[in-house]
This record gives C-alpha cells, sequence and structure tokens, in this order.
C-alpha cells in the first residue's frame, strides 16, 4: 500500500517535469519560459523526492534535501529573473 | 562487434574535444574544448578500472565480493582538480588578453 | 543486467550534448552545455562503480561554471582572424586520429571482465585498517602523488593571482533576498562539507570534495552580498598564508617521520595510519578550499576591472 503511494508521487513529479520541458520549449519569449522551468524546479523535483522518501521510511536526508532544494532553486531563478529586467530593452520578444 | 564500448565512445569524445580546441575561434570556446578534452580521458581511465558485477571499492564486514579496481579512482580524483587549476589559468589569460585588445 | 541499459542511456545524452556544443555560436549556451555534460559524466561515474571520483567532479563543475561566467562578462568577439578553410583538413586529421586509436584499441581486455583482485584491495584492512580503499592508496601507499598535485593545485592559484594583479577596488551592488538565500545557507553548507572532510576514511569523501565545497559556498557568499562584505569575511593575505599551510602541514607529516627515523611519510614510525591520513587530508582540504578562493578573487577581480 505504501509503496503504491510512492509510485504515485514519483508519476506526478514526472508529469510536473515533462510539462515544464514542453512549456520551456513551446512558449514565447523569456519570461514564459522561466515560468514554466521554475515549475520543473519547485513542484516535479520534491514530487520525486517525496516518493522516494516515503518507499525509504522518511529518512532525514531525503526531507533535509527537499527542504533545501526549496530553499535555493527560486533564490537563484529570481536572480536571473531580476538581472534580465534590467536588460529588458536587449532581450527581444521579452514576452510581456 | 566488439569494438563499440565505452573505450571507443572516449576516444571519439577525445578526438572532438581536440576538434573543438583547434577550429572555433572564439578564445573561451576553445577552452571549454579543452576541458571535454580532459574529460573524455577521465572516462577511459574510470571504464577501465569497471569489474561486471561489482560493488564501488569501500571494505565492510559483508561477504567478500568482486571490488571494482580502485587504482583509476585515485588517480583520477587528482586529475580532476589539476585540469581545474589549468582551465582557471587558462581563463585569466583570456579575460588579460581580452581586456588589453578591446576595441571600444 | 540493468547496468548496461543506463550507459546507453547516458552515451546517448552525452553524443547529444556534444553535437550541440560543437555547432553552437552562443558562447552562455556553450557554458551551460558544458554544466550540462559535467552532470552526465558524474551519472556514469556513479554507473561505474566510482562514487569519489562522481563527488569530486559534481563539485568541481559548479566551480568551473562560476568562473566560466565571468570570462563570459568580460568576452567580445575577435574579427574574423580564422578561416574557415582549414576546418576540413582539421576534421579529416581528428577523424583519423580517432580512427587509429579505436584500432589500436581493439588490444584491451573486454569492458567490464573480472580481473584479479590487486594487491591493494587484499592487504589495505589488515596493513591500513580504514573501509574506504581509495583514501588508503591516496594517504599511504600513493602519498608522494597526492602531496605533489597538492603543490600543483598551489601553484595555479599562485599564477592566477600573479596574472590578474589583483587589488579589491569595485564593489557591486547587492541584492536582499539573495544576501538572506547565502547567509541561510551558510552554515548548512560548511557543515556538509566538514562531516565529508572527515568522513573521508569511512565512506567516499576525503580532502579534495570538501575543499571544493567549501569554496563554493564562500564564492556565493561573496556573490551575493558584493566585495567588501566578502573582504570582511576572508582577506587575500589570510588566504594566501592558509593554501600554503596546508601544502606545509603536508610535508610537515612525511618531515616528521623522516626525523624520527623512518623513510619520508612512512607513518608507522610516528603516529600510526588513522591520525596519519586523517592530518594529510585536513592539509589538502585546506591547501584546496583555499586555492580555489584565490583562483575566484582573482578572476572576478579582473573581469570586473576589464570592463
Amino acid at each position: 500500500m505504501i509503496e503504491v503511494i510512492s509510485y504515485l508521487f514519483i508519476f506526478i513529479g514526472l508529469i510536473m517535469i515533462i510539462t515544464a520541458v514542453v512549456g520551456c520549449n513551446r512558449l514565447p519569449g523569456y519570461f514564459c519560459k522561466m515560468h514554466a522551468a521554475t515549475v520543473g524546479d519547485a513542484v516535479g523535483c520534491p514530487f520525486v523526492l517525496i516518493g522516494i522518501a516515503i518507499q525509504s521510511e522518511f529518512s532525514l536526508k531525503i526531507i533535509i534535501l527537499v527542504v533545501i532544494l526549496l530553499i535555493v532553486n527560486p533564490a537563484g531563478s529570481y536572480m536571473l529573473n531580476r538581472f534580465a529586467l534590467t536588460q529588458k530593452d536587449e532581450i527581444d520578444n521579452a514576452g510581456e | 562487434m566488439h569494438l563499440i564500448n565505452l573505450y571507443s565512445f572516449s576516444i571519439v569524445l577525445f578526438c572532438i574535444g581536440l576538434y573543438i580546441t583547434l577550429a572555433s575561434e572564439d578564445n573561451t570556446k576553445k577552452l571549454f574544448g579543452l576541458g571535454l578534452f580532459q574529460n573524455s580521458v577521465l572516462w577511459f581511465y574510470i571504464a577501465l578500472g569497471k569489474v561486471g558485477g561489482g560493488i564501488p571499492p569501500v571494505l565492510s564486514d559483508s561477504t567478500q565480493q568482486a571490488f571494482s579496481n580502485p587504482l583509476p579512482h585515485v588517480l583520477m580524483l587528482t586529475a580532476i582538480v589539476v585540469g581545474v587549476a589549468i582551465i582557471a589559468i587558462g581563463f585569466i589569460l583570456v579575460i588579460r588578453i581580452n581586456s588589453k585588445y578591446k576595441k571600444l | 543486467m540493468l547496468e548496461n541499459e543506463l550507459i546507453y542511456f547516458v552515451v546517448l545524452a552525452a553524443t547529444l550534448i556534444v553535437i550541440a556544443l560543437i555547432n553552437s555560436k552562443n558562447i552562455v549556451v556553450v557554458a551551460i552545455l558544458n554544466g550540462s555534460f559535467s552532470l552526465f559524466t558524474v551519472l556514469l561515474y556513479l554507473i561505474l562503480d566510482a562514487p569519489d571520483v562522481a563527488m569530486t567532479e559534481a563539485s568541481i563543475g559548479v566551480l568551473v561554471f562560476i568562473l566560466a561566467v565571468f570570462t563570459i562578462k568580460a568576452n567580445y568577439k575577435e574579427s574574423h582572424l580564422f578561416e574557415d578553410r582549414f576546418k576540413p583538413i582539421i576534421f579529416i586529421a581528428c577523424s583519423l586520429m580517432a580512427a587509429g586509436l579505436i584500432y589500436a584499441s581493439a588490444d584491451l581486455p573486454e569492458f567490464g571482465s573480472p580481473k584479479f583482485n590487486n594487491y591493494y584491495l587484499l592487504n589495505s584492512g589488515k596493513e591500513i585498517g580504514i573501509n574506504s580503499v581509495v583514501a588508503s592508496i591516496l594517504g599511504s601507499y600513493r602519498g608522494y602523488d597526492t602531496m605533489l598535485e597538492t603543490l600543483v593545485i598551489l601553484i595555479g592559484g599562485i599564477g592566477v593571482l600573479l596574472i590578474s594583479q589583483a587589488n579589491i577596488s569595485v564593489d557591486n551592488h547587492s541584492d536582499k533576498l539573495i544576501t538572506l538565500m547565502s547567509r541561510i545557507m551558510f552554515p548548512v553548507i560548511s557543515l556538509f562539507a566538514l562531516y565529508i572532510q572527515f568522513n573521508g576514511e569511512n565512506t567516499p569523501g576525503g580532502g579534495f570534495q570538501a575543499g571544493a565545497i567549501m569554496a563554493t559556498i564562500f564564492a556565493t557568499y561573496g556573490l551575493a552580498n558584493g566585495k567588501l562584505l566578502f573582504l570582511e569575511l576572508v582577506s587575500l593575505n589570510a588566504l594566501k598564508i592558509i593554501a600554503i599551510s596546508g601544502v606545509i602541514l603536508f610535508f610537515s607529516v612525511g618531515l616528521l617521520s623522516f626525523i624520527m627515523g623512518g623513510e619520508f611519510l612512512n607513518y608507522n614510525v610516528t603516529f600510526g595510519q588513522h591520525i596519519g591520513i586523517t592530518i594529510i587530508e585536513l592539509g589538502v582540504g585546506i591547501a584546496v578550499c583555499a586555492t580555489m578562493l584565490m583562483i575566484y578573487i582573482g578572476i572576478s577581480d579582473a573581469s570586473d576591472k576589464s570592463l
């Protein structure tokens, strides 16, 4: 029973990552692509990791890894976007 | 054919790295080709040390199994960090060359 | 075996990345592709039973990308000096070399064939007694190699500082969110680096990985907070002294054995193998961390001054 739940989490996480990749390819402009790419960062990877953690009896390493991932990755995307705002005249088709 | 294995692929990467180093205009891209060149040598050596059905060479109290050969791992461990030092000197040379000959 | 399918996947991904790397003109795309090639290299090393090398490649790949960003900032495209008519000749020469080397590699033993257990695996448990065979070879059986490679890394850092002529004068502006994130992450990652440093004997780890991870978090702090706050944390003179003292620690362990009547780097005379290897890994970790920070300061300052 526990295994079925963990497989469900991993499956949802993989669907989110595929959505992020498809969106990053198909959407126009820099900001829309960034919007799609961070979905894989902030939703896809934690779901896969929680699915693995359920199977291995909630080991502390994986929980700490999820927390670090949720802190660090959005900060990196924020830094990129803030820099891109200052370059708004040079990025063509900035997706507004 | 028994020639299609990981050794041949690392030799192909070796020659692709050499091609990028020789045949690109940008100085920075040449350094990335040099990095690929060094990385391919590491692939070759670590593929030499693999034993099929083996486990990483860490001793434990369990029963004896076939371990992978630890000697290539040790040699390549220092090779990675030395490669970074070489590429860092390449970067600083490129930056100084660009700052001296930059057209405004 | 499942391992064979995973190797095919890694080889396919690496091929696609390398083909994209040859053909792309934008230098930022090349840097990002280099980083993703490093990711698949780490995956391949894990499949080939080399966790030590995988950890080192993962932590060093981050540092190379940080240095590459500074080089790209100071980049400018030359006029068309390189003539395109040389490219077919280079391509033919590289293909001939590849064909010759692949023909010569037919004499190698088959991939994954079991070889006999070598001397280190059989005798490392009795003579040295630590669990990780890689750390015992690195610290004790091949200690000379490690000592001189650390010296080579230090020479690389000194060379970067000399060429860049770094005297830090330019300041960056910082942002509140990135400052907060770097201050949150600093103790967590430092603790992790210390854990890897001192557990290098029982699990995969050691001095090189720990030094690289520690240098990464210091460099993140410097990128986030600007150069003046970074200089309040570490000063360039302190880094030079720390890097050299790491190498001197290594040499002095060998000299101590020499003075006490044994050979150079013979730990049985002075400490015993466990303590000897721990001190040596500490020296290597300190030297690698300080040298990577020296390289970071040199490259970032030269790149900012050239704009």
